[in-house]
């Protein structure tokens, strides 16, 4: 029983992180990208 | 209203095995959409030329936002703890949503005091309410890492403009070409509309408040009675509005937000004009000037995440000393050997930009060290006027007396910040000496009875348990011996 909620809870927790790191992730790559330009 | 009944917070209990980590993302998920409040700057000059008004004017619009911010949270802050998580980002959502459809209608038919409406009112109650809607929630959720949960959390609220920005900037190209005009903004706000209100929608459906007496794993309370500035009572938001720590910690905020706030706002002429050469061209390129701002919202970013998980090992009175202190050292740096190089500006700016970050992130760790978790989302609700006034304050400081130098913008140079920077290191100190004042909260100002909320009287309903005759004292002992003899209760 336990077991069964930990493999549906690690699922979730995955798409979960994912749906909020993907638009986090790209802000990040745009604001490296720009402060990259510092040490161009 | 039944149909909305879902939202109570009495429906949010988690179920047993029902994961913490998930609590995050949700957070997350509404804070990265009310941080596009800082990146108005993309579509500003397009609603100057389309209003055919001045750039101070548009200005407002986010000056009322961040006044309703304050205003709202500290209004709405007991509401919030009594409705729930959930009620108050569904609200937030709507607020921030129609505010956004509000504003398109202002530039549509060419009304400014709409785009006021909109966006600063309506859309400043919904940031407001946004902001402090998964803080007491989280903290429940993380007795042993409050700092590393509200730290994840306030992270979004810097991401959030690292993502609107170069989104808007997409869209509005999109919608209006490379010279693209009001309608281009009138279209963006009622995309954003949309997609802020379906990406906070997640959010809504996946917080949940702990079940009564639930405690992580391994989690041990008497560490928290072992730390002397860390209370195992609880202090409601009516009395902790009268002692001495609230307006000391308003203090710090205020003058840590003052300091901050001025340099970021002027952070991008600061660098041009710091670096001239003998005729008065600045030096810096418009990439290495575009890089900077780069660099300073990542420095915002992980400063609130990385300085708020920090605090949890310590200690929050410490991390605001390095805040304040360390910020004291680094202004002054600024101001007398900033200009000798910019690598060096460039480093100190980021770490002080880091420390505005983490002193936004920390405080609400700071909260329920003093007060307890009880209403610490309404305490920390009135503490964030704190955020409001310095908003005023710190650009006010800086312009004013950029402004009485008598010089045009773009003939300043490095000796002309050097007042209002000293100024700043003053501010700082202030908040310094606020800080090291700050003492546990005196017991006349504890509950006197059992603290309970709307979970625990759910709970009551479910189980026949008074939590009502449970001592405060004993209530994480009590959660332990939950733990121990219920497997259900065990999280994942």
């Amino acid at each position: 029983m336990n077991a069964e909620h930990h493999v549906d809870h690690t699922a979730r927790i995955t798409a979960s992180w994912a749906l909020v790191g993907i638009p986090l992730g790209y802000g990040l790559f745009n604001a490296i990208k720009a402060a990259a330009q510092l040490f161009a | 209203m039944s149909a909305l009944s879902f939202l109570d917070r009495e429906h949010t209990i988690a179920p047993p095995g029902y994961s913490r980590w998930l609590i995050p993302p949700a957070a997350l998920a509404i804070h990265l959409c009310i941080g596009q409040a800082y990146a108005t700057s993309v579509y500003k000059i397009a609603l100057v030329e389309h209003f055919g008004a001045s750039l101070t004017s548009v200005g407002y619009i986010f000056s009322v936002a961040i006044v309703m911010l304050g205003v709202s949270a500290a209004l709405f802050g007991t509401w919030v703890d009594r409705v729930g998580p959930r009620k108050t980002m569904f609200t937030a959502a709507c607020c921030w949503a129609s505010g956004f459809l509000v504003a398109a209608l202002g530039i549509q038919s060419g009304q400014l005091w709409l785009v006021y409406l909109g966006y600063g009112f309506i859309g400043g109650i919904g940031l407001g309410l946004g902001y402090i809607s998964p803080v007491s929630t989280l903290i429940k959720w993380f007795p042993d890492r409050p700092g590393l949960a509200t730290g994840m959390a306030i992270m979004g609220f810097g991401g959030g403009a690292m993502v609107a920005s170069p989104l808007s900037q997409k869209l509005l190209v999109a919608y209006g070409g490379d010279t693209f005009g009001g309608d281009a903004v009138m279209k963006l706000f009622l995309t954003l509309a949309v997609i802020y209100f379906v990406f906070m929608m997640f959010g809504v459906f996946t917080v949940k408040v702990p079940p009564p007496g639930w405690a992580p794993a391994g989690f041990d309370p008497s560490t928290i009675k072992s730390k002397k500035m860390v209370t195992s009572n609880h202090v409601s938001a009516a009395n902790a509005i009268k002692t001495p720590q609230f307006w000391l910690l308003w203090t710090v905020l205020f003058c840590n937000v003052t300091a901050g706030i001025g340099i970021l706002e002027n952070a991008k002429p600061m660098l041009e004009d710091f670096f001239r050469d003998d005729s008065g061209n600045s030096t810096v390129a418009a990439a290495t000037a575009a890089g900077f701002v780069g660099l300073l919202s990542l420095g915002n970013m992980t400063g609130r995440f990385a300085w708020s998980t920090t605090s949890d090992y310590l200690g929050r009175k410490m991390t605001y000393v390095m805040y304040l202190g360390g910020g004291m050292l680094l202004f002054f740096g600024v101001a007398t050997i900033g200009e000798t190089s910019t690598g060096l500006f460039v480093l100190l700016m980021v770490l002080i930009i880091s420390y505005y970050g983490g002193g936004f992130a920390t405080v609400p760790a700071y909260l329920r060290d003093l007060f307890g978790t009880f209403q610490v989302g309404a305490i920390h609700g009135r503490l964030l006027t704190a955020w409001s006034a310095a908003g005023i304050a710190g650009p006010l400081i800086i312009n004013a007396i950029l402004d009485a130098q008598g010089k045009e913008p773009g003939t300043l140079i490095a000796g002309d910040y050097r007042s209002p920077i000293l100024i700043m290191v003053g501010i700082l100190a202030v908040g310094f000496v606020a800080n090291l004042l700050i003492t546990p909260v005196s017991d006349g100002f504890h509950e006197k009875g059992a603290v309970v909320d709307a979970v625990d009287r759910h709970h009551k309903q479910d189980t026949g348990v008074e939590p009502e005759d449970i001592p405060i004292i004993e209530e994480e002992l009590i959660a332990q011996r939950r733990l121990e003899t219920d497997p259900d209760l065990r999280p994942n």
